[in-house]
């Protein structure tokens, strides 16, 4: 069962000359009870994906599902009743809190939209909140001034969770808290998603925090999902050059810098988002494409999220492997194209 | 929502100018209370014989057509001449936010249409406007009442547009639309309380300018009429005779300037007050620092003569007025060379540690220092010229914004090779040369072209690469790079962690790499020094890092932090509470009241930094104790934290 899905969806700002699509047809879909990891540099559209689903952005195309129903309108917003199923939390929590709103007042509020209780159920309701995000609940009399980043985004979480969502939208959670605290908010997730069964979907450019916190991970370069699958296995086997290279620039602990290769993305500066390459979006930087070998003509020429279902993580990619157990009509296609 | 005070009162009473002003007006609000019911009667008795008279023992400010007493004519007008300016600022305020706040609420076409309005009032002149509305409704008090508060509620509209458009862009109101809270509950709760300060600081300006044009109106013959009378009225009377008995203006004139100019430095005093309030430093502390004595254990080595070092420094203390001691006893050496890696967390001093060196501290900061040799000098011999060029054509540094670290009016070359000019005193065109070279060197792509880029047509990555290249202009000993790819993705930050790297190498120059990333530092460092609430807590090599960190808080850090190979099915380490802050003067070791093999000793002498083994310092009580266990999920910093305080 999905939680939540995207089917073809489009973000588009500005209009003509100008225009970016920042969200390039995405199919992204986050099952039930699991967490969803997508990650990409910045300009690769991972957050305004995010805050298409949730509607603080228009959508130029495509649809957001929800349980399988088409949960938005293309420009206003959701289907009444259905947007209150996903909630998100925001990077910095000393802005995402009304600075002049107690924790109990913003939470209550969350909890209280739409619907009428007393004030003593209202304030257990705070309190059980605030307990599931392993706060003390007397913090519900505190503005969110007094308190540390870490406290701050649990209280966001917690505000998030106050309308009991079956999908939540964590946009880059822990980049702005100390690591020493990051880690408690990344156990906190994993817990959330055991006890409550929520779908999480974790948008972060940190590929170590996302690799550790996802159950599943997405890829974005450009506007466009280049790669997906179960995370252990896609850190360990990527499909996608654009993966593989992401993959290699994370530092790792006491490996000289002298030690790493050059990648193939430092070769060539990163391109315009407003007007991307054609065909595949990365083929001027790519180790396996036309730079390397320049009979891949198809890179230039062809959509590699054509036939992307039947590759190995969905790969977009014209020279990743086919997943295995499907026909060979999409491999033989492309020898066809290669003979040429 | 509590009742945090917007403005807090005591603090107003701090400045000259605040005391007067709340002085002033709490006179003419208590003469406007008193002053009828007492001399209401004195000042409308008729006197014929004492008609149109000048200064007299009975009349000190002279007597009107009728004969009355000015003085008191002008004391009991303060009732009805401060009521109607605070009536008409009041009633401005009350048309002119809500119409303000509309645009939020309603469609986006109606929105810009209502937007439009606003700017076209805007546009009219202020007194003519209220002239205008006041002749149209009619003379009298209630004419210009209307008149000004017509003529002030576009600047309240358009002011409370703005405010709110900037609230409207904070991530807590796309927070509240997430959540389905309704527009009207949005402008309420979440807009108007974050912009009611500025609006209210407005108010209290306006009433001040309404009794100006009050006064005004009245004088031009559309304000208040008699047997009414206000300040601005008995000017009007007054000025018929000023030629004659030129005393009868006085009074009323005296008490139009007093009351607008209180009421102005009232709400002038509570603005500069409100925008110091968010000032960190708390300003009833002003005596200078006293730091509790601390033994100065050190190690034979460290005490060595040694030469040719590009950093000694020894015993750097950095501290603000107030009690904020940031940076604590921290000693570092740079050989010639070497990238010497600063690890911690935000809040542990390394950045003003830094900046200590590059004597580049914010003019508040005492720094103190046993020792401080840079380039194998004393600086504090040279003059302070010297000393600024020395370090111009010596000392490099990478800033974490490389936009907000270069000028974004000039063009990359001119801003190159302005260093070489000014520290070097080559000419333009060499400048230019050099300024392309050195562009290359960090490996941008036509680097002819490039220069006449400014910065915001460059990518980050290209712009960090211009820093770097920037640092390199002059004969850079020493590097300073503070978070130089914090802001940067991963894989533009291997690129610039090489740059970094091979400047090193091709130049010589030694470099300090700050980082909160552990991993980063380990890439590009052999030796990292750990800070924890301004002070190094364990100075060690990358293998040792890697392997067997010795003070628990390192550890924590190292098992707290997903690295790759992290194992997913066990929760990661986190370390309860948050660190002490710059204002902590407690006895013991800093990270005691978080370390879990705290015990009496580490809570009540302070460990300094010791030799473990050749090339590793750690202060601690217990190093090598905490093999780092992983805790229960979400477990943290959370339930048992006591900075609630």
């Amino acid at each position: 069962m999905t939680a939540l899905e995207t089917r073809g969806l489009t973000v588009r700002f500005g209009r003509g000359q100008s225009a970016l699509v920042a969200v390039d047809g995405a199919d992204l879909t986050v099952p039930e009870q699991t967490i969803v990891g997508l990650v990409g540099e910045s300009g690769s559209g991972k957050s305004t994906l995010a805050r298409a689903i949730v509607g603080l952005v228009p959508i130029a195309g495509g649809e957001v599902l929800l349980d399988g129903v088409a949960a938005r309108h293309r420009r206003t917003g959701y289907v009444a009743g259905l947007n209150r199923r996903v909630q998100m939390v925001f990077q910095d929590p000393f802005s995402s809190l009304n600075p002049r709103m107690t924790v109990g007042a913003a939470i209550a509020e969350a909890a209280g939209a739409g619907r009428r209780a007393s004030r003593a159920v209202r304030a257990r309701e705070v309190e059980e909140l605030l307990e599931l995000v392993h706060l003390d609940p007397a913090v519900m009399r505190e503005l969110p001034s007094r308190l540390s980043g870490g406290q701050r985004q649990r209280v966001a979480l917690a505000r998030a969770l106050a309308v009991r969502p079956e999908v939540l939208i964590a946009d880059e959670i822990t980049s702005a808290l100390d690591v020493s605290v990051q880690s408690a908010i990344l156990n906190l997730l994993r817990d959330l998603r055991d006890r409550l069964g929520i779908s999480i979907l974790f948008v972060s450019h940190n590929l170590a925090t996302v690799r550790y916190v996802s159950d599943t991970l997405a890829v974005m370069y450009l506007g466009r999902l280049v790669e997906a699958g179960p995370a252990g296995e896609l850190v360990a086997e990527p499909q996608h050059p654009y993966t593989r290279s992401l993959l290699d620039a994370v530092p790792r602990l006491g490996v000289s810098i002298r030690d790493v290769g050059t990648s193939t993305l430092d070769a060539v500066e990163p391109p315009d988002p407003r007007r991307p390459p054609s065909g595949c979006h990365l083929h001027p930087r790519c180790a396996v494409g036309p730079m390397v070998d320049p009979t891949r003509q198809i890179c230039i020429e062809a959509d590699p999220r054509e036939g992307a279902d039947e590759r190995v993580h969905r790969a977009a990619c014209h020279f990743a492997p086919r997943a295995p157990g499907l026909n060979g009509t999409a491999r033989l296609e492309l020898t066809e194209k290669e003979a040429t | 929502m509590t009742g945090r005070r917007f403005v807090r009162w005591p603090d107003l009473f701090r400045s000259p100018v605040g005391v007067v002003a709340a002085l002033m007006v709490a006179a003419i609000l208590v003469l406007a209370l008193i002053a009828p019911p007492i001399w209401g009667h004195v000042a409308s008795k008729i006197d014929v014989a004492a008609a149109s008279q000048g200064s007299t023992a009975a009349h000190p400010l002279g007597t009107d057509v009728l004969g009355r007493d000015i003085l008191h004519r002008t004391l009991v007008a303060t009732r009805l001449s401060v009521f109607l300016a605070v009536l008409a600022s009041l009633l401005g305020a009350g048309v002119g936010i809500p119409i303000g706040v509309l645009p939020a609420l309603v469609g986006r076409r109606l929105g810009r249409l209502i937007t439009s309005a606003i700017s076209l009032a805007v546009a009219f002149p202020t007194l003519l406007l209220a002239i205008f509305v006041a002749s149209i409704v009619g003379l009298g008090a209630r004419g210009a009442v209307i008149g000004i508060a017509a003529a002030v509620a576009p600047y309240f509209a358009r002011l409370s547009q703005t405010l709110a458009a900037s609230v409207a862009g904070a991530d807590y109101i796309a927070a509240a639309r997430v959540l389905g809270i309704g527009r009207w509950r949005l402008t309420v709760r979440h807009v108007l309380p974050n912009v009611a300060e500025p609006l209210l600081l407005t108010l209290m300006l306006t009433m001040g300018d309404a009794l100006l044009a009050l006064a005004g109106l009245s004088l031009l013959g559309v304000g208040v009429q008699p047997p009414s009378y206000d300040w601005g009225g008995m000017l009007t009377e007054g000025l018929l005779r000023i030629y004659v008995t030129p005393i009868v203006v006085v009074g009323p004139a005296v008490a139009i300037i007093f009351a607008a100019l209180g009421f102005n430095l009232l709400g002038e005093s509570l603005a500069r007050r409100a925008a110091r309030r968010d000032g960190t430093l708390p300003r009833h502390v002003s005596s200078p620092v006293v730091l509790p004595p601390e033994q100065h254990e050190r190690l034979a080595e460290l005490e060595d003569e040694r030469h040719g070092k590009v950093l000694d420094l020894r015993g750097l203390t950095v501290a603000f007025p107030g009690g904020s001691v940031p940076v604590r006893d921290v000693s570092i050496t740079v050989e010639p060379g070497e990238i010497v890696g600063i690890v911690g967390e935000s809040g542990s001093g390394k950045s003003l540690t830094a900046m200590a060196i590059a004597e580049l501290l914010p003019a508040r900061a005492q720094s103190t220092s046993e020792r401080r040799l840079l380039f194998g000098g004393d600086l504090s011999l040279l003059g302070k010229t010297g000393r600024r060029r020395l370090l111009g054509r010596s000392l490099a540094i990478v800033y974490q914004d490389p936009m907000a670290s270069l000028n974004p009016a000039l063009n990359v070359g001119r801003q190159l090779g302005e260093v070489a000019e000014v520290h070097e005193g080559l000419s333009r065109r060499e400048a230019r040369k050099r300024s392309v070279e050195r562009l290359r060197s960090v490996r941008i792509g036509s680097p002819e072209r490039r220069v006449r880029n400014y910065p915001h047509e460059l990518s980050g990555g290209m712009r960090q690469r211009v820093m770097i290249a920037m640092g390199l202009m002059g004969t850079p000993q020493l590097i300073i790079a503070d978070e130089p790819t914090t802001a940067l993705d991963v894989t533009v930050q291997q690129q610039i962690l090489k740059l970094l790297d091979d400047a090193g190498t091709s130049t010589g120059a030694a470099a300090i790499l700050i980082s909160h990333d552990i991993a980063v530092v380990s890439q590009l460092c052999r030796r990292v020094l750990v800070m924890y609430a301004g002070r190094v807590v364990e100075e060690l090599d990358v293998p040792t890092l890697v392997r067997r960190p010795a003070h628990p808080y390192t550890a924590a850090l190292l098992a707290s932090v997903p690295t790759m190979d992290s194992d997913r099915e066990r929760p990661l380490v986190s370390i309860p509470g948050r660190a002490v802050g710059p204002f902590d003067h407690s006895p013991g070791c800093p990270f005691a009241p978080r370390c879990p093999a705290a015990s009496d000793r580490c809570r009540s002498e302070l460990p300094v930094l010791r030799p473990l083994e050749s090339g590793h310092h750690v202060a601690c009580w217990h190093p090598n104790s905490v093999i780092p266990q992983s805790g229960p999920p979400g477990d943290g910093e959370s339930v048992r934290e006591d900075a609630l305080a």
